[in-house]
């Protein structure tokens, strides 16, 4: 599998990155929508870990906008935010199960990484 | 009966506590997932170290770092919580307004990042002390302050400036690009104005109204 990690936070998503690779897992990062959407032209990914909360558009709009050029893709929400508007937002768009909050442990994210691409959830 | 769709019941200052609050709390859990991983990384550096790849110490120095860096950050976010937290003690005493702008503006930093707005303040060129309720106008001016970021567009600036007069500080709220879709404040905001003697000034155009906090407010006549 391939993963795509977007977040504001860039000493956040470099080291789960490499945390992944070590675990022979293949990542790209972005901290803007702007470098994700680049990503995205560049390379297939088949999930994208979304922060909900970042400057510009908000992981939720990207997730739509990501997933109209790539359908297949699946999608995490990893979150700081935790408003029961977020919450309830993000679940209607990506399931229940999709929606983590920060921190999170690497082995609770993979996780729901192999859960989302094998059981198609995550959508 | 509850009013649910102006919300007119609803306290302004305990609204802009929620606000900055959720603000600050989303600050240090990314704070501490930063924490996390890098620790966590640090454990698999270790991990392979024992199947025999060798450690690099200048990658886990920095590591260490990085940890020590988020930790502070946390610290100076609890910090500001304390900070508002504290400005509760006590509903009326007497405050060097800088003060109170300083922190006020602190607690706006990550609603203004995220807007991709740049939020400054001028400092007061004499410094004036009010007899209020600080935690009242913290909030106060932190909620003109929020609507003044979410009305200007990503890319501009806000400015707080504040100058002493005979009736008390006054603080303008300067946007650029000018301030667009302006909401009006919402009588329950207007009467926490009006409780702290502050008055809601013409403003210019493509800005948002002044105010004018008093020397001594009502309630400190209390």
């Amino acid at each position: 599998m391939r993963i795509l990690l977007v977040d504001d936070e860039e000493e956040l998503v470099s080291t789960l990155s490499e945390r992944l690779a070590l675990r022979g897992i293949p990542s790209d990062w972005a901290t803007t929508v702007e470098a994700a959407r680049m990503k995205v032209k560049e390379k297939t990914y088949d999930l994208a870990v979304l922060d909900i909360q970042m400057p510009g558009i908000d992981g939720i709009t990207l997730k739509r906008e990501l997933e109209g050029d790539y359908p297949d893709m699946k999608f995490i929400f990893l979150t700081g935010h935790g408003s029961e508007e977020d919450y309830h937002a993000a679940i209607a768009e990506a399931g229940k199960e999709c929606y983590l909050i920060k921190p999170v442990g690497i082995d609770t994210l993979l996780r729901k990484m192999r859960e989302a691409l094998q059981l198609g959830d995550c959508r | 009966m509850m009013d649910g769709a102006s919300h007119s019941y609803r306290d302004p200052c305990l609204a802009f506590f929620g606000v900055v609050i959720a603000a600050m709390t989303h600050e240090l859990k990314n704070s501490l997932a930063i924490i996390r991983e890098n620790a966590g990384l640090m454990d698999d550096f270790a991990e392979a170290s024992r199947e025999g790849i060798p450690l690099d110490p200048a990658r886990l120095e920095q590591l260490a770092e990085r940890i020590r860096d988020h930790v502070a950050r946390a610290v100076g976010v609890t910090q500001r919580m304390s900070e508002l937290a504290h400005r509760t003690d006590n509903p009326c005493s007497s405050v060097e307004v800088s003060d109170l702008l300083q922190v006020t503006v602190a607690l706006l930093g990550r609603a203004a990042y995220l807007r991709g707005v740049t939020l400054e303040r001028t400092p007061l060129v004499t410094p004036a002390k009010i007899e209020t309720d600080p935690f009242a106008v913290v909030a106060l001016v932190g909620t003109c302050l929020g609507r003044a970021i979410s009305g200007t567009a990503e890319g501009g600036s806000v400015l707080l400036a504040a100058s002493s007069t005979a009736d008390g500080v006054r603080l303008e709220i300067e946007c650029a690009p000018a301030w667009t879709s302006p909401e009006t404040n919402s009588p329950a905001e207007t009467a926490l104005a009006v409780s702290l003697g502050a008055r809601i000034l013409e403003s210019n155009e493509g800005h948002p109204p002044a105010l004018l906090l008093p020397l001594s407010a009502p309630i400190a006549e209390d």
